[in-house]
């Protein structure tokens, strides 16, 4: 039984991780956090919902068309509202964060009203039997998802062109425009790519639970975990604080009780974070590490 | 100089003591002249109760609208319209009972009507006591509310269905079926959860059942799968659950897709509004839960409110029955207020303790705890609506197994 506890936190700790890794890489880029992660999440399954509902498309497969409109909207809020306060310090874009959190949270309200919405496919009511222990289809499509998120982040962050500008933004951005790399336009994009992988990661929130209005920073909360256990700005901290996070929640669970569930991971990462308070992975806060 | 201060003193005294009275005045809302009559109420209307707001919100507008447009209320010898403020606490018990405090103090609420749910009752509650003020409550099982203060509510009120019923009902319906008669409890952490976990507990033995699996969590818990696990390798052919919609949502989704099909399953409170179907669509079909107010029962008004609710988009029955308990402790306050021909507290809570009469909800009458238990029902969702399966009823089968599960 035990055994089964640890493939379920395995495979669902997948899930955790593609709703953090957008988080770890604005950090890791910006050296911001995003106080409207969760509203970019909950944003994305409101998206996938119009799209199903309108033009009957599997949720999965709306990614077809949530994916570049969440593009769109992560660059614009970059370049229109975030990047003017940048000078103004991290505090700044903090607050700014958080206000566009707020005004996502009602306009999610006035738009599609109160209620619990969840995304449905039939892949969502089926489990698959691994080593005897049978998992939600839907967390190992998550699974799957979150590894190739985070491979695929790291292969074109240390791979490509672009990728080595970004690096150099994020290590030393007036260092790296004095060498011609566009700072602000790296910011843009960046920002677009984590509002991308936020929508991967709303879509699976999406068809896994339910979503509303307020479901965002709940969501926001648990990406803190992930990342400030793996590392802040690691992508491959990120996989690892997932699955970490996972496990301990399904193991917790069985063990001692759900109700102690949030006691004991905060509880442990707070003790990581005394024993290494960069976090697992996080040597100094950078991306691609 | 020093006789200018004393009469610069005298005056500020004065402007304070004047700007007192007025203010001692004001409270307690009067019907003084023609001013309106204020009621308040704080509802979910967002946030993850947000299935069952809208319906009081629309019950309570109702009948206020409905008294209005006879021309209002007597009060004093003099007519009064009826002003309804309704805020949304968006399913937080401490906006709720700061929402209550700017009713009763800043909009001269003369009573309340009450949220949903022991959580948001509770802490309104707690503020009709300490500023001793009214508040009419329904949509909330009694025995939590009433362990809300162990010392007894004396400005509170409460019309609803207690969990003795509602935890027998559930044992009552699934002897209509053959199973093991082993009990997979899921109850969470808020006071309804423990009250009836522990309901469950004690009676299960009573009925021939044996609680096989407990689990406990606390609200926002959305993954299940080691609790299913557990209830799953106990054999538990009976599944009970008291949880809110979001949570119930996602626990049913797990159970469907890890194949745990329990032959009877009930979603106490999450599966007791059209959220239950829209949510989990075909899966949802044979899930029990408690309701009230079975519209064969045929008191006074009862087409009309029906018509009403339908009108206001409520139209399954689990929805029209908290309409017609919404309407319903409206016009119970707004008798008393003309029975007590005071908006004052103390009298208008003297005259709520009265009340004896038969409205569409049925005989309503308090008790000496302040609360009115009304009669349970099991229904069960059957083809995307709610119908009544125990007391039986002609014309309807309890389905089992559960068909969404299997």
């Amino acid at each position: 039984m035990f055994f089964y506890h640890l493939i379920d936190g395995f495979f669902l700790g997948g899930l955790y991780v593609t709703i953090a890794v957008g988080l770890t890489l604005v950090f890791g880029v910006m050296k911001m956090v995003n106080l409207a992660q969760g509203e970019f999440l909950i944003g994305a399954a409101y998206l996938a919902y119009t799209v199903t509902t309108h033009v009957n498309l599997d949720p999965l497969l709306s990614l077809i068309i949530v994916v570049p409109i969440m593009f769109v909207i992560g660059y614009a809020v970059q370049r229109v509202i975030l990047n003017p306060l940048i000078k103004r310090g991290q505090e700044t874009l903090l607050v700014a964060t958080f206000g566009l959190a707020l005004i996502a949270e009602t306009a999610f309200a006035l738009v599609f009203g109160n209620n619990t919405l969840a995304l449905n496919a039939p892949y969502t009511l089926t489990g698959i039997t691994i080593f005897g222990d049978t998992v939600r289809t839907i967390y190992v499509i998550a699974f799957v998802a979150a590894v190739l998120m985070v491979v695929g982040m790291y292969l074109i962050l240390t791979r490509l062109r672009f990728g080595k500008a970004v690096r150099a933004a994020a290590e030393d951005p007036a260092a790296a425009a004095s060498v011609g790399i566009d700072v602000p336009l790296v910011y843009g994009v960046i920002f677009g790519v984590a509002a991308v992988l936020s929508a991967v990661g709303g879509t699976l929130i999406g068809l896994s639970y339910g979503f509303g209005p307020t479901s965002g920073p709940e969501w926001l909360l648990r990406s803190f975990v992930v990342i400030v256990l793996g590392g802040m700005g690691s992508l491959w901290g990120a996989l690892l604080g997932g699955i970490l996070i996972g496990v301990i929640e399904e193991v917790t669970a069985s063990i001692v009780g759900a109700q102690f569930r949030d006691l004991i991971v905060f509880a442990f990462l707070v003790l990581i974070l005394i024993i290494r308070p960069q976090g697992l992975f996080g040597k100094k806060v950078s991306v691609a590490k | 100089m020093r006789s200018i201060n004393k009469v610069a003193w005298s005056m500020l005294f004065s402007t304070f003591l004047a700007l007192s009275i007025a203010a001692c005045g004001a409270a307690g809302g009067g019907a003084a002249s023609n001013q309106p009559v204020v009621i308040g109420a704080t509802l979910p209307l967002t946030g993850p109760l947000s299935a069952v707001g809208p319906i009081l919100k629309a019950a309570y507008q109702a009948a206020v609208d409905d008294v209005n447009a006879a021309g209002g209320i007597e009060v004093n010898g003099t007519k009064a319209k009826i002003n309804l403020v309704i805020l949304d606490n968006t399913s937080d018990p401490n906006t709720a009972s700061s929402q209550a405090t700017t009713l009763y103090l800043q909009d001269n609420a003369v009573a309340l009507l009450g949220p949903f749910t022991p959580p948001l009752t509770i802490a309104v509650s707690n503020v009709a006591e300490r500023l001793k003020r009214p508040l009419i409550a329904t949509a909330t099982p009694v025995e939590a509310w009433l362990a809300g203060r162990p010392s007894g509510w004396h400005y509170s009120w409460d019309v609803f269905f207690d969990e003795n019923q509602q935890t027998n009902l559930v044992f009552q319906t699934a002897n209509l079926t053959t199973t093991n008669k082993r009990v997979a409890l899921f109850t969470d952490t808020e006071q309804d959860g423990i009250t009836m976990g522990k309901l469950w507990l004690q009676k299960a033995p009573q009925y021939g059942y044996t609680i096989v699996y407990h689990a406990v969590f606390p609200v926002g818990t959305t993954n299940f799968s080691s609790q299913i696990a557990a209830a799953k390798a106990a054999n538990a052919q009976v599944l009970i659950s008291q949880m809110i919609p979001p949570d119930a949502t996602a626990l049913w989704k797990q159970m469907k897709s890890l194949s745990y099909n329990p032959i009877v399953a009930e979603g106490e409170k999450g599966a007791s509004t059209s959220t239950w179907p829209q949510g989990l669509g075909s899966v949802a079909e044979g899930t029990i839960c408690t309701n009230f107010w079975p519209r064969s029962s045929g008191y006074p008004g009862t087409s009309d409110l029906v018509a009403k609710s339908h009108k206001a988009g409520f139209t399954a029955s689990a929805e029209t029955s908290g309409f017609v308990a919404g309407y319903s402790i409206t016009q119970v306050l707004l008798d008393t207020i003309v029975r007590a021909n005071s908006t004052s507290p103390d009298p208008l809570n003297t005259a709520i303790g009265q009340t004896d009469k038969t409205y569409t909800l049925g005989p309503i009458k308090f008790g000496t705890n302040h609360a009115d238990s009304i009669p349970a029902i099991m229904v069960q969702w059957q083809n995307n609506t709610t119908v009544q399966v125990y007391p039986q009823v002609s014309g309807v089968t309890f389905e089992a197994p559960n068909k969404g599960l299997a």
